[in-house]
């Protein structure tokens, strides 16, 4: 009984789904930004970091956000670069 | 001097025509005067809905060329003396009005009227330009689905730049029971993603479908939840604070009782 509770929460639910990709979609459709643009910025970010510090390029991601609570065009462009520890800094 | 409003949505088929002719016939049974003009050339749908689909001779096109006065164009209605159509012409496409002419037409129209209400064509190109060019405010019509939502949010973007002054949402087709059950995005969620001031709710109602049957806008039926919907959004569209409907009314105590479950 409690097991078929359990298993429907596990499962989320469709409203949630199509949120989560409308607020994705929508990020993309108000920046008019096309993602050959924000690779071509990726790029050339893994570029001016590698100048100075080692990076894995594989692992750097940029991608366009928007402010939860914000106005409807508070956008940022966001890149994650992870520094890599000191022990796999080899090459 | 009257406003001139613009009902758009950027999808089809989410309840523009409907939902521009039971605002028109809402004001116009306030008892102010109001003019609903069919922008969707070549798609000439809201004089069905409005049932005066058989007195028509003139249309917008035929004003904006001078082969008539606006006045011979306007179809006044069955029932209300208030309100008047100006119908979409049916024989030619969006080009033959431009947002020059629509500008000159509602401005002059508005020296008369309580209220210019305009029903925009589906889409973003030159129909969707004509349409919105004249108005001091835009309604913009969703239902609660991903496309829906996606294209009103397209459109409210392009009114921004087009520096309409006031935008305002109506959220159309709530089905409260999938709502309840977390199978269909909620008011909030719709206003959360969107971002913009909510004008109305209009539940999902079988008697719309009766009303555009008939030819009589659903406001009318007094035993209609939509069109009690409508009813509110009239009030509030006159400045009245009336609060939003509750929908959860509408939907049986076990969908109700098991939601609280199922969330």
């Amino acid at each position: 009984m409690f097991n078929f509770f359990k298993k429907k929460q596990a499962d989320p639910k469709s409203k949630h789904v199509a949120k989560e990709r409308l607020q994705l979609v929508l990020i993309h459709d108000r920046a008019s930004i096309p993602p050959n643009v924000i690779e071509a910025i990726r790029k050339d970010i893994i570029l001016a970091i590698s100048k100075h510090i080692d990076i894995e390029p594989g692992d750097v991601s940029v991608s366009i956000e928007a402010h939860p609570g914000a106005s409807r065009n508070s956008r940022s462009i966001v890149a994650d670069v992870p520094l890599r520890k000191k022990g796999e800094a080899v090459r | 001097m009257g406003k001139v409003i613009v009902v758009t949505s950027g999808k089809g088929g989410v309840g523009k025509t409907t939902t521009t002719a039971n605002l028109g016939t809402g004001l116009a049974l306030a008892g102010k005067k109001v003019v609903v003009i069919d922008a969707d050339i070549g798609l000439r749908n809201l004089d069905v809905i409005l049932g005066l689909e058989n007195r028509i001779v003139y249309n917008l096109v035929d004003i904006v060329e001078g082969t008539c006065r606006p006045k011979q164009a306007m179809i006044k209605d069955k029932k209300l003396g208030g309100l008047f159509l100006i119908p979409a012409a049916q024989t030619r496409d969006k080009s033959a009005v431009t947002p020059e002419q629509m500008k000159e037409l509602t401005a002059k129209l508005k020296e008369e009227f309580d209220y210019v209400l305009i029903d925009c064509p589906a889409g973003i190109e030159q129909g969707f330009k004509n349409a919105i060019a004249g108005a001091d405010e835009a309604y913009v019509v969703t239902t609660p689905e991903v496309s829906a939502v996606r294209d009103a949010d397209r459109i409210i973007g392009m009114l921004e730049a087009a520096e309409v002054p006031l935008t305002r949402l109506v959220i159309n087709r709530i089905k409260q029971e999938m709502v309840l059950k977390g199978e269909m995005m909620g008011i909030d969620d719709v206003v959360e993603i969107l971002a913009i001031d909510l004008l109305g709710i209009i539940p999902d109602d079988g008697e719309i479908v009766v009303a555009s049957n008939k030819g009589e806008p659903v406001i009318y039926n007094n035993k209609s939840f939509a069109g009690q919907a409508y009813r509110n959004i009239t009030d509030r569209i006159e400045g009245k604070d009336v609060p939003l409907m509750n929908l959860n009314d509408q939907v049986s105590v076990w969908t109700r009782l098991f939601s609280r479950w199922s969330k």
